[in-house]
């Protein structure tokens, strides 16, 4: 079909509109069979007349063949091997009959015969050598028009002025699944099929490319007879009106639809890559479950443009899968189940995705979202489940309308986003789990320190008052009893007056040592006072006592870090330093009270100390003083000294 | 000779007991109240006026050394004698300072106890020995704040930012100086400027100079 039009055109159509055969095609090349053998005939006439009017003036009978030669070979070169023949034997016909003695009659002498013979050899050979010339010009002409017919693209001319279409190659029907017969024939069928939205834009184009008379580049989209987008590139040049006829606009429409949908996918891969590295980056922000979760949700809301959603994470003690997070931003019913069994998403070894888009399609996903009553058509559900190293965490189920849905994410992408997630959360989970367990050794041994004291101060106070009011009774029981008696218990009833005296010293030293009731009755100043006498008295090592601001009370907890922090580290300095003086300072600053305890002994490494067994009770010191919000700096090295700093704040939260 | 009336206040019966055993032996002496509990003595000797309140310095309710300040200021005429376990200068004084005539230990002997209630009721002080004036003296001097200097108390990492800070260094440049993070420069410059007592970068200078740590000739 699309053969016999383009041919139909090429040598039926009007011969100045094709711009095909413009310098190639001679004009004698597209007569018709009419007009070839009327060129046949006036030759043969026209040499008949010059023949004739020659002979008149010198009859010399050689001379009339010169123009029959002309003749045969302009009627073969101009009509080809028929009007060729035809010329010849009317001119050996005309010849014999009015120029061969006898003249008017067709009788041939034998002589000749010879020389008629001779005319139509030669004859022949004219009519051969021109039909080879003639044939050699159709193989060009052929080979250009196969060449415009094989060219990937659609070759159209078009009248610039009517807008009419004088040419479309065949190339228009595999392209465009039109006839090309539609181009040519309806004058309304080109701008038809160009997309709606570039029709404005190829019209004004094509108006340009008229005014400016120069090429114009365009890209469009224009409609298949099913009505697909088919991409076309093309490229539009005016050419002036010449010999060939008026001007005209010629152009070359490739299909670039293939490389247009390329750029696409392309550009949609990117996205893919963006977003998944932008969930991931963000998700992966913080290793704080909680934080995650919430910048998870953010994300596929932003990202995915997931208006319903849930996460799911695996419970590690049923390994089912519970509802973590749920949204519906567009109210459209979601109602994700708070358990989900885990062979609903995934098996252990391989993880199982999918990606449809109709939820009611897939009786595993109805069964995942349970009694979701989403509007099904108008969705797309996305599934992934978390996976990390092997492990199934959890699972996301996405909802998005389809009209959010500009972007296509497969199977691929969300196998990538869930194994990114995935390992985040099992991070986030791990973390999760240290910290806790970190802060509940924390926690237990700060309740450690809290509770020594407690112990220490009931202890300490049980001594004293209970036992230490029980022996002064005693005592003065005793004392009573020597006055009655003076005679026969005296010596014995001393001796028992001297061994309470001396357990009462005893209740009352071991009191002080768990903690000295001063603590609570005078405050830290009184007490560092009698202890710096006591410390001295026991270990010969001096204290320098400096001190500002002390002259008021602070809170218990102040005062009792503060005492057992100045008490360890005197311990410690009077059993590793090995010196005979220690310098203990303490101040109390606008918001908090330091404590600094400097010795210019041995000196240890504190790293080493603080993470030894043997503490040397530092640690038991920075639990304290972290108890209160405070901090223990410890400043030491082998040989240096040790200079031990506690600052503890006066607002402190204390527990 | 006068009588003279004493109270009793010791929340251990054992203790009150054993006091007033020892106390009527004496003649002239007359035990017309006990007490148990610190938030009664105040109104009982208000109520009769005793010449000597013997009182325990560890009180349930109410602190012995509170108690002291309470009845010394309502009944002045009330001589007050703490019995403690304490002998401590610290104890002494704060119940001296509360209005306590007298301070005894509980292991005195009875002759001791007996002694300081007389000198009491005379009008006189009673330190129970060994306690002494003197070591009291000696207490309230090592109580007076010493010339504590807060410089002395930084650390030598925070003295060296101290320096560079008062030569005009920044905390990027101090920083590279001693190789720590400028992060680490800024909590100690904080915790310097806190540990002095300074507020601003001038009050830093004026700090060093007066120290002499750094001079104006630098």
């Amino acid at each position: 079909m699309s053969r016999i039009h383009g041919e139909t055109i090429i040598n039926n159509g009007l011969p100045s509109y094709s711009w095909l055969t413009d310098h190639l095609n001679s004009l004698l090349q597209r007569r018709n069979a009419f007009v070839r053998y009327a060129v046949c005939i006036g030759a043969v006439g026209m040499a008949f007349l010059l023949t004739k009017t020659l002979q008149k003036t010198e009859p010399n009978a050689s001379l009339s063949f010169v123009f029959f030669f002309a003749a045969v070979a302009v009627s073969a070169g101009a009509g080809g091997f028929g009007p060729g023949v035809l010329a010849t034997l009317l001119s050996a016909l005309l010849c014999d009959y009015f120029f061969l003695p006898p003249t008017y009659s067709l009788y041939i002498g034998r002589g000749d015969i010879v020389t008629l013979l001779l005319f139509v050899l030669a004859a022949l050979v004219i009519i051969g050598v021109s039909e080879r010339l003639r044939a050699r010009t159709r193989a060009a002409d052929r080979r250009f028009h196969d060449l415009v017919q094989a060219l990937d693209g659609i070759v159209w001319e078009a009248d610039p002025r009517t807008g009419r279409f004088l040419f479309v190659s065949r190339r228009a029907e595999d392209i465009l699944n039109y006839p090309v017969s539609h181009w040519l024939s309806k004058p309304d069928f080109p701008s038809s099929i160009i997309h709606p939205d570039d029709r404005q834009d190829v019209a004004s184009r094509y108006r340009e490319a008229v005014e400016t008379g120069q090429d114009r580049k365009l890209e469009y989209r224009a409609l298949d007879a099913e009505g697909a987008i088919v991409w076309l590139r093309e490229t539009v040049r005016v050419l002036p009106a010449d010999a060939a006829g008026p001007a005209r606009m010629a152009g070359l429409s490739v299909d670039i639809t293939e490389r247009k949908n390329a750029v696409k996918e392309l550009a949609a891969v990117r996205d893919e890559l963006e977003a998944l590295n932008t969930i991931t980056v963000s998700v992966g922000n913080s290793l704080d479950l909680k934080r995650v979760l919430d910048t998870l949700q953010t994300e596929l809301k932003n990202h995915l443009k997931a208006a319903q959603g849930a996460i799911y994470l695996t419970n590690l003690l049923d390994e089912d899968l519970h509802l973590e997070r749920a949204w519906d931003d567009e109210q459209a019913a979601l109602r994700p189940s708070d358990v989900l069994p885990r062979s609903s998403l995934a098996s252990k070894e391989s993880p199982e995705l999918e990606h449809k888009s109709n939820a009611r399609t897939s009786a595993q996903l109805d069964r995942l979202a349970m009694q979701n009553d989403i509007a099904s058509d108008a969705y797309e559900t996305l599934v992934a489940s978390l996976v990390a190293h092997g492990e199934l965490q959890g699972g996301l189920l996405l909802y998005r309308h389809k009209a959010d849905a500009t972007m296509v994410y497969g199977v691929t992408f969300l196998e990538a986003l869930g194994r990114q997630v995935g390992v985040v959360i099992q991070n986030a989970r791990l973390y999760g789990e240290l910290a806790a367990s970190q802060e509940r050794l924390h926690l237990l041994s700060q309740r450690l320190v809290i509770v020594q004291e407690a112990e220490r101060r009931e202890i300490a106070r049980e001594l004293h008052d209970e036992i230490g009011q029980a022996l002064t009774g005693l005592k003065l029981s005793l004392e009573m009893s020597t006055r009655l008696f003076p005679a026969e218990g005296e010596p014995m009833l001393r001796s028992a007056l001297g061994v309470v005296n001396e357990l009462m010293v005893h209740v009352r030293e071991l009191s002080l040592d768990l903690r000295p009731a001063m603590l609570d009755d005078l405050g830290i100043l009184p007490t560092l006072i009698w202890y710096f006498g006591r410390y001295t008295g026991l270990t010969h090592v001096e204290v320098r006592f400096e001190h500002t601001g002390l002259d008021r009370r602070f809170s218990h907890e102040i005062e009792t870090t503060s005492y057992r922090i100045v008490q360890e580290a005197l311990t410690n300095a009077a059993r590793y330093a090995g010196v005979q003086e220690v310098t203990v300072r303490l101040w109390s600053g606008r918001d908090f009270v330091g404590v600094q305890v400097i010795d210019r002994g041995n000196g240890f490494d504190p790293e080493a100390a603080l993470f030894s067994a043997n503490t040397g009770g530092l640690a038991g010191m920075q639990e304290r003083a972290e108890l209160l919000g405070g901090r223990l700096t410890i400043e030491s090295s082998i040989g240096q000294g040790t200079s031990l700093t506690a600052e503890l704040p006066l607002g402190g939260s204390g527990l | 000779m006068n009588e003279v009336t004493i109270i009793l206040a010791d929340d251990h019966q054992i203790v009150r007991d054993g006091l007033r055993a020892l106390l009527t032996v004496e003649p002239d002496f007359d035990v017309i109240g006990e007490a148990k509990d610190g938030l009664e003595v105040a109104d009982m000797v208000d109520r009769l006026r005793p010449h000597v309140l013997v009182l325990d310095v560890m009180m349930p309710g109410l602190n012995g050394l509170e108690v002291t300040r309470q009845v010394s200021q309502r009944s002045p005429k009330t001589r007050i004698l703490v019995l403690s376990m304490h002998a401590n200068e610290a104890y002494i004084l704060a119940a001296l300072r509360n209005g306590a005539a007298g301070y005894i230990l509980k292991e005195a002997s009875a002759e001791t106890l007996v002694d300081a209630i007389r000198v009491v009721v005379s009008g006189k002080r009673y330190l129970c020995p060994p306690l002494s004036d003197r070591a009291i003296e000696a207490y309230v001097q090592k109580a007076e704040a010493s010339a504590l200097d807060v410089y002395e108390t930084l650390t030598s990492r925070e003295r060296e930012v101290f320096q560079l800070a008062a030569e005009g260094s920044s905390n990027i440049q101090i920083a590279d100086r001693l190789s720590i993070s400028p992060r680490t420069v800024e909590v100690h410059r904080a915790k310097i400027m806190q540990k002095l007592d300074l507020r601003t970068q001038t009050d830093l200078i004026r700090f060093a100079l007066r120290r002499g740590i750094v001079s104006l000739e630098d």
